[in-house]
C-alpha cells in the first residue's frame, strides 16, 4: 500500500496523482479547478443517490401501532462528482442532516439507493460496509460533543486508523504526527484532551481524525456553524487546502447561504425532505428558479442594507409528519399557480444548463 | 428629517472582572457607549468580546460573585444604575428596560403557561387587573405575529416552534412598552426566513412604540439591517463606533476591517477568505495598551503595547465615527497613560467598596 500522505507537504498547486491504492475503482490522479464547475461535466459521479428515503415511524394508541411516518427524507436523487464540493442547504427540519447520515448509512435508508464508487451500499454486509466507511468520513457541527473527552488528541486521531485499517503502529503514529501539523496544530498538542482546546482547534482535531484513514469522500455537517466568523474563515480555508491536497470530494451541509456560496461548486436546496433545486453555485445565486430558493436567498441579510423587494414568507415550515399535498411548498409559495400545486407533486426537471428544479412553473 | 435626540443611556469606562477559584478574567476593560432615544445601537463582536456581559450589566444581572464591577458608570436617564438598590432596580428592569435572549427554550419557563409568562411583567410593574392583563397579553402576542394568541395563552412553551417561542419572548419584552429593549442575539437560533420575519417585527415595534434598542449579534449583515449606529467590541473594549453604514463602508479600526473581510458574503465569493492571525487574548490582569495589539497587522510600535487608545473621532473620519486606535492620533498628545488608568480605577474601586458594605 502506498502511503499517500508523505508527498503532500508544501506545494499547494501540484495536482499530482493522489492514489487510493486500497480503492481500485477510484479515479485516482484526477485534477480539477474548484472555481470552474463546468469541468465536472466530464467526470464520473462518485456518489449517486437514487430516490433515497428515510422515514421515522410514529407509534400511537394503547397498542403502539405504527400509525404514520415522519418523512424526514422523501425521495432524494442527485449525483456528486468526483472532486467537487456539493452543498446541501435548507432550514432546520428540512432533512439535510438526516440525509447526510443516510448517505453514510449511519442511518439505514427506508428506501432508495446510495451508490458509492459504483457499489450500492445497501447491498454490502455490515463488515463490508465498515470497510467502505474508510472511504467516507464525516465531520460534525459540534466538535465538543463528537470528540471523546477522555481521549487524548493523539488517541482521537489514531482511533479511526486502529479500527478501520490494518496499518502497523509505527505507521499510525507517523500519520498522527503529520496530520496534527497539517491541520495547523503542533505535536505538543498531542497529549492534551479536547477540553483544553478552543472550538476552532477542536474542529481541527475532528478534521485530522476524519482525514487519518485517507477517505475519498467527506460529509461535513455544519462544520463551522458553532464558530466565530474569523475562526470560520480559517477552517474553511483549511478545508479548501486539504481538498486540493487529498483530492477530496465533499458533501457540505449548511444552513448558511454565505458559507455555501464561498465553499461549494454545486448546491442542492432542500425543503421538507425533498430537493427543490440543484444548480452550480453561481447559477443558483444569480438565477434561482424555484420560488423557495428565491425566498430563501432574499431572506439573507446582505451588506447592502435592507432589501426593499424582500420576499417575506409567512408562517413556519409545515410539519414533516403531515406534509402538504402536491408541492410541499405550496402553503407558503409566493408564486402559487393554482390547484395543480396542491394536487400534483412536481418532478425535478432540467430547466437550464446543469440546473434542475421541481416546480410546476417549469412544466 | 432631523428628530430631537436625547441621550437615554450612557456607559462610561465600565470595567468588570470575574474572579473564580481558578482564575481571574478581565471581561470588560473600559467600555464606553452612548444610546439616544428612539435609536437602535448594534453591538457586534466575537465570542468573549464582552457584548453579552455589557448587556447583562445594564440589567444588573451580572452575578456577584464571581462578577466584580471594578469601575465605571451606567447612566440611564441621568441616573447611575450601578448606584441603585435591588428594589429600585426592579422598578426599572422588566418595565422601562427589558431584555430578550438568544435561546427562547432556555429563557422561557417550561412549566408555566405562555399566558402567565407574558402577563407577569405587567402584573409585577403595574396595577392592572388580571383580566386586563390577559387582554393586553393577547393583544401583544397578536402584535408579535401570533395570530392564534388566544389558544397559545394556555399552552406551554414546548408546544411552539422556535420562531413562535422567540415571538413569545418578544411579547414578554414589550408588553410593558419599555423605553429600552435589549436584544441579545435574538435571531441567531432561527432560520433565515424566520429571522427575516423577526427582524421586520422588531423594526416595526420600535417605530410604533418609539423605543430604543440595543441589538447584540455576531452577524454583521443582520446588524446592518436593524441598527442606526454600530459599536464593534473586541476583548472587552469598544474598538469603533459610528453610523452603521459608515462602519460597513469605511471601517477604520484594523480589527473592524479584518472582521468584515473574514466574513463570507452571500453576494460574492472570493477564492480564499482573509483571516485574523492569532486568537482573542484573555486578560488575567487589566490590559495596558491596545487590546488588539498582539494580532494587529498595522501595529505601530511601543505605544500600541503600552498606551490604551481612547475612543474618539479622528480628523479624517466622517462625523460621529469614533475609533480607538493609535493610527489616527498622535499618542504623545492627550492620552490616558496606564498609571492614570490605574489611579482612576483605584479611586472607583474605593468608591464601590464603600457602597457594597
Amino acid at each position: 500500500m502506498k502511503d499517500n500522505s508523505g508527498g503532500h507537504t508544501g506545494d499547494r498547486d501540484s495536482k499530482t496523482a493522489t492514489t487510493f491504492t486500497d480503492a481500485p475503482d477510484a479515479t485516482g490522479g484526477h485534477s480539477f479547478d474548484s472555481t470552474e464547475s463546468s469541468e465536472f461535466s466530464g467526470t464520473e459521479a462518485l456518489v449517486k443517490l437514487r430516490n433515497v428515503q428515510k422515514y421515522y415511524p410514529i407509534h400511537s394508541g394503547i397498542l403502539k401501532r405504527h400509525t404514520s411516518d415522519v418523512k424526514a427524507v422523501d425521495g432524494v436523487s442527485f449525483d456528486i462528482w468526483q472532486g467537487e464540493t456539493f452543498g446541501l442547504v435548507g432550514e432546520s427540519g428540512c432533512g439535510k442532516s438526516t440525509l447526510g447520515k443516510t448517505v453514510l448509512h449511519l442511518l439505514e435508508p427506508t428506501g432508495g439507493e446510495v451508490i458509492f464508487n459504483g457499489i450500492n451500499l445497501a447491498s454490502l454486509s455490515s463488515a463490508k460496509l465498515r470497510e467502505r466507511r474508510r472511504n467516507i468520513q464525516m465531520i460534525f457541527q459540534d466538535p465538543a460533543s463528537s470528540l471523546n473527552p477522555r481521549m487524548s488528541v493523539e488517541q482521537l486521531i489514531e482511533e479511526p486508523m486502529t479500527s478501520l485499517t490494518e496499518w502497523p503502529k509505527e505507521r499510525r503514529k507517523k500519520r498522527v504526527r503529520e496530520l496534527i501539523q497539517e491541520v495547523g496544530l503542533s505535536i505538543d498538542h498531542l497529549p492534551r484532551r479536547p477540553h483544553e482546546f478552543s472550538g476552532g482547534q477542536q474542529q481541527r482535531v475532528a478534521i485530522a481524525r476524519a482525514l487519518s484513514v485517507n477517505p475519498q469522500f467527506i460529509i461535513a455537517d455544519e462544520p463551522t456553524s458553532a464558530l466565530d466568523v474569523s475562526v470560520q474563515a480559517k477552517i474553511l480555508n483549511l478545508l479548501k487546502d486539504l481538498q486540493v491536497e487529498y483530492d477530496l470530494t465533499f458533501l457540505f451541509i449548511s444552513h448558511d447561504l454565505s458559507v455555501i456560496r464561498n465553499f461549494c461548486d454545486r448546491v442542492a436546496v432542500m425543503y421538507l425532505g425533498e430537493i427543490a433545486e440543484v444548480a452550480p453555485t453561481e447559477v443558483l445565486f444569480n438565477r434561482p428558479k424555484h420560488p423557495y430558493t428565491k425566498a430563501l436567498l432574499s431572506s439573507v441579510p446582505t451588506m447592502d442594507g435592507l432589501q426593499e423587494d424582500r420576499i417575506q414568507l409567512e408562517g413556519d415550515v409545515p410539519s414533516p409528519e403531515n406534509p402538504p399535498s402536491g408541492c410541499r411548498y405550496h402553503t407558503r409559495c409566493q408564486e402559487y399557480i393554482g390547484p395543480v400545486c396542491e394536487d400534483e407533486s412536481p418532478e425535478l426537471k432540467l430547466v437550464d444548463a446543469a440546473q434542475v428544479c421541481a416546480c410546476h412553473h417549469y412544466e | 428629517m432631523e428628530k430631537k435626540h436625547v441621550t437615554l443611556l450612557e456607559i462610561s469606562d465600565l470595567k468588570i472582572r470575574f474572579d473564580t477559584a481558578r482564575e481571574t478574567v478581565h471581561a470588560l476593560n473600559g467600555v464606553n457607549l452612548e444610546l439616544e432615544s428612539n435609536q437602535t445601537l448594534g453591538i457586534i463582536g466575537e465570542s468573549g468580546c464582552g457584548k453579552s456581559v455589557t448587556a447583562l450589566s445594564i440589567m444588573g444581572l451580572v452575578d456577584s460573585p464571581p462578577g466584580v464591577i471594578e469601575g465605571g458608570e451606567i447612566r440611564y436617564r441621568g441616573q447611575n444604575l450601578l448606584d441603585l438598590s435591588e428594589s429600585e432596580l426592579n422598578n426599572i428592569r422588566g418595565n422601562e428596560i427589558s431584555m430578550i435572549y438568544q435561546d427562547p427554550m432556555e429563557a422561557l419557563n417550561p412549566s408555566l403557561t405562555i399566558g402567565y409568562q407574558v402577563m407577569e411583567p405587567l402584573l409585577e410593574h403595574t396595577d392592572v387587573s388580571k383580566s386586563t392583563a390577559r387582554e393586553r397579553a393577547v393583544e401583544t402576542l397578536k402584535q408579535c405575529g401570533l395570530a392564534d394568541a388566544e389558544r397559545i395563552m394556555d399552552d406551554y412553551p414546548h408546544g411552539l416552534s422556535g420562531g413562535m417561542q422567540q415571538r413569545v419572548m418578544i411579547a414578554m419584552g414589550i408588553i410593558t412598552e419599555p423605553d429600552l429593549l435589549i436584544a441579545d442575539e435574538p435571531t441567531t437560533a432561527l432560520d433565515v426566513t424566520i429571522q427575516a420575519q423577526i427582524l421586520g417585527l422588531l423594526s416595526e415595534l420600535k417605530e410604533r412604540l418609539g423605543m430604543s434598542m440595543i441589538f447584540i449579534t455576531h452577524d454583521i449583515p443582520v446588524v446592518n439591517e436593524v441598527a442606526d449606529r454600530l459599536a464593534v467590541m473586541y476583548a472587552g473594549r469598544v474598538a469603533e463606533v459610528a453610523a452603521t453604514k459608515d462602519i460597513v463602508d469605511n471601517p477604520m479600526h484594523p480589527y473592524t476591517e479584518l472582521l468584515l473581510e473574514s466574513m463570507p458574503k452571500s453576494d460574492r465569493a472570493p477564492d480564499r477568505l482573509p483571516v485574523i492571525e492569532g486568537v482573542v487574548p484573555t486578560f488575567d490582569q487589566e490590559p495596558t495598551g491596545c487590546v488588539f495589539a498582539s494580532r494587529c497587522p498595522k501595529h505601530l510600535g511601543d505605544e500600541c503595547d503600552s498606551v490604551a487608545p481612547i475612543l474618539r473621532e479622528s480628523t479624517e473620519a466622517r462625523s460621529g465615527q469614533q475609533t480607538a486606535c493609535h493610527l489616527y492620533y498622535d499618542p504623545s498628545q492627550d492620552v490616558i497613560t496606564s498609571e492614570q488608568n490605574e489611579q482612576t480605577s483605584r479611586n472607583q474601586d474605593a468608591k464601590f467598596g464603600e457602597e457594597n458594605q
